[in-house]
């Protein structure tokens, strides 16, 4: 056995006896661990000051009107911060028609892009106007205007079965991704040179002897079921005007239209139409 | 001084019953912290540790919502060897060497070494017999150089003589402990 591992002495009372026979201190080192540990504990009182807490003291309240003047402040910079983003969106409009040549700039382009948006505008058109009808059922109902009214002779409804299309406004709603803004707004307001009447109108009866294209029952949407001809503008279009923003094509089916067209920055737009007699 | 006089002394000077309670039990930590130290602390590692210990053996019974009850003497030892062990695995860590188990004292002995554990105890009971045989200076030496882990210097300016002369005092004391202990059955030292 090893004479370090032999003195190695786990036994209490062993060591105590070992502490009192043979005391290994002298009065100098004594006095020399002493005065450490008062100054460990001096450090340890220090460092546990610095998280005491004071009592007796006035509790600090903020005045009302900075608690005031910082939600107003808060709410400008939030304010700031949706108007930016807002403004940011305006400024760079992007394109919502799934359409490469519509959203170029190309000159090769120009005209594919122009038959998209007449094709597309003449299509909506016809179904606006009720010339041409949606998916329907087929089931055929007549509406009376008034209990007076007993001939059946009005136009016969049938319930759209396309689940593009559940209000009137969805029809209507074709235009908006083709037409500008301000061309939208006029459709609506007054129809313009190719709607007599505004589009808005396509639903509720409102004139003597004319029928809206849809009709809103019971939360079904109906549409007249016509037996008349939609224009039909086989004519390919011809482009005029061509500019880097702008540019108008003629769309001819006996009374030509005159479709001008704009760029607004992300798209091709329909800007205005004019029916010029042949 | 009794474990109830430096527990009214503490309550009454706290100050005053520290310093009675380190001078009455300075040798006793001490020893615990060079039984635990020696082979890898400096003397001033055990200082540290002794140190230490205090700290942490009169913040234990300053304590105001915690009464120890008892025998002084066993909440001293607890917090001591505890400190010692911290303090071994520091040191152990610093000069970047691996813990043996068994240089771990630990609390809680295994209840199957039970019996060896008694004759160890019993052997280290005979040889400080045996050493306590030697006479003084020589149990002095021997108990300094083996139980503390102090250099020949140190001793001999501990006991006032020359280190040469520690140094052959020491050989003949190791060679009469020896055969003291041979004499008392114990062998291969």
């Amino acid at each position: 056995m090893d004479k370090r591992d032999l003195f190695r002495i786990e036994d209490d009372e062993l060591i105590s006896q070992i502490a009192k026979d043979y005391p290994a201190l002298t009065d100098k080192e004594t006095e020399r661990i002493f005065s450490r540990i008062n100054k460990k504990l001096g450090e340890d009182q220090k460092a546990e000051m610095y998280h005491e807490a004071v009592s007796g003291v006035e509790r600090y309240h903020r005045p009302v009107w900075q608690r005031i003047l910082g939600i107003a402040a808060g709410i400008a910079a939030v304010t700031g911060i949706a108007g930016s983003a807002v403004l940011l969106n305006k400024s760079a409009p992007k394109p919502v028609i799934v359409n490469d040549t519509v959203c170029s700039t190309s000159p090769s382009d120009t005209l594919p892009a122009a038959k998209f948006l007449t094709d597309s505008f003449l299509e909506a058109a016809s179904l606006i106007n009720g010339q041409t009808a949606p998916e329907h059922s087929g089931k055929l109902v007549v509406f009376l205007r008034d209990e007076s009214e007993t001939d059946n002779s009005g136009p016969v409804y049938s319930p759209v079965t396309d689940t593009s299309f559940v209000v009137p406004a969805d029809i209507t709603g074709l235009l908006e991704d083709i037409v500008t803004e301000e061309y939208m707004a006029e459709l609506r307001d007054n129809g313009g040179d190719y709607f007599s009447d505004s589009i808005d109108l396509i639903s509720g009866v409102v004139k003597e002897n004319e029928y809206p294209s849809y009709i809103e029952f019971c939360g079904e949407l109906y549409t007249i079921v016509n037996d008349g001809e939609a224009p039909s503008y086989t004519e390919e279009p011809t482009l005029m005007n061509t500019g880097q923003t702008s540019f108008t094509v003629r769309r001819s089916d006996g009374a030509p239209l005159y479709f001008t067209i704009v760029w607004d920055g992300a798209q091709w737009r329909i800007d205005n139409i004019e029916r010029k007699s042949s | 001084m009794t474990d109830s006089q430096l527990r009214s002394l503490m309550e009454t000077s706290p100050e005053a019953g520290q310093r009675a309670l380190y001078d009455e039990y300075c040798g006793y930590v001490y020893a615990i912290a060079a039984n635990c130290l020696r082979s890898c602390g400096t003397p001033e590692d055990v200082e540290e540790c002794v140190s230490d210990a205090f700290i942490g053996i009169f913040k234990a019974l300053n304590q105001p919502d915690r009464y120890f009850e008892g025998d002084l003497k066993g909440v001293i030892s607890t917090i001591a060897r505890r400190t010692a062990i911290d303090c071994f695995r520091k040191l152990s860590t610093r000069l970047k060497r691996n813990v043996a188990i068994e240089d771990i004292q630990t609390e809680f002995r295994c209840e199957e070494n039970i019996e060896a554990d008694s004759d160890r105890t019993e052997t280290q009971r005979i040889l400080l017999e045996c050493v306590r045989n030697l006479g003084s200076p020589d149990s002095d030496i021997i108990m300094q150089h083996y139980f503390y882990g102090r250099s020949s210097g140190q001793i001999a300016s501990s006991v006032g003589m020359k280190e040469s002369a520690v140094q052959k005092r020491m050989q003949r004391a190791r060679k009469k402990l020896r055969s003291l202990l041979e004499k008392a059955g114990i062998t291969g030292v």
